[in-house]
């Protein structure tokens, strides 16, 4: 999985591209983790080239965001496609980040 | 029909592939592909996360187009278990939506034992 990683505004921006599933979704966690150790964590996820995703990849997500809360962080999601927003739909976590 | 084979990590790397060249030589659109791949994944980590045999895992998916729909065969070799029984009911754990997301993407799931194999199939209407 390609990830582009940019820091802009005291914000941290992950770029994914493609499918967020369990074959992939450990490279994801592996580019949060060292956002995760910041003191201020503001991480936003775009979202723009990501074709889908699976139970896995939002367990990486809903980590990540309950996380960046233990440290009054958070995690905001932009540019979701219909297919990931069903998911988060579904699982009835779309209230549980910030959509851009 | 196409059929996949997966019994290891690599091989489901390369089963997805065959299935996404599946899906768009038989012209389903993309918002249903997504759908079966998420499924798929889904139903292919289930399998992989739950088994507690020795045995290695061998799992075969048979790809369907019919008239309407799409439909998804799953059978593996792992331990005799029904995964639609008593699940509405279960608390979720974290990472534990996979067969919601299942049931809610797909129009039709069935769980059935054959030659002493679990086969859970899925059908999506594309029509």
């Amino acid at each position: 999985m390609e990830i582009t990683h940019t820091f802009i505004d005291g914000t941290d921006i992950l770029m994914p591209k493609g499918r967020i599933d369990t074959l992939t979704s450990p490279e994801l966690e592996t580019a949060l983790q060292p956002l995760l150790d910041k003191d201020a964590v503001q991480i936003t996820l775009d979202f723009k080239d990501v074709s889908y995703i699976s139970s896995a990849g939002l367990r990486i997500l809903v980590k990540t965001a309950q996380n960046a809360k233990a440290k009054n962080g958070e995690v905001a999601l932009t540019n979701l496609n219909e297919s990931v927003a069903q998911v988060l739909e579904i699982t009835g976590f779309q209230s549980f980040f910030k959509i851009l | 029909m196409r059929t996949l084979y997966i019994a290891s990590r690599s091989q489901w790397e390369v089963a997805l592939g065959q299935l996404e060249d599946w899906l768009i030589s038989n012209e389903i659109d993309a918002p249903n592909q997504s759908k079966l791949l998420i499924v798929f994944d889904e139903i292919v980590s289930n399998i992989f996360n739950h088994n507690t045999q020795e045995t290695p895992i061998e799992v075969e998916v048979n790809c369907k187009k019919h008239a309407t729909s799409v439909s998804l065969s799953f059978t593996d070799n792992c331990n005799l278990f029904n995964p639609l029984k008593n699940s509405e009911n279960k608390p979720k754990a974290i990472g534990g939506w996979g067969l919601d997301i299942v049931k809610n993407l797909m129009d039709k799931i069935e769980y059935e034992v054959i030659d002493n194999k679990n086969c859970l199939t899925v059908k999506k209407n594309i029509l």
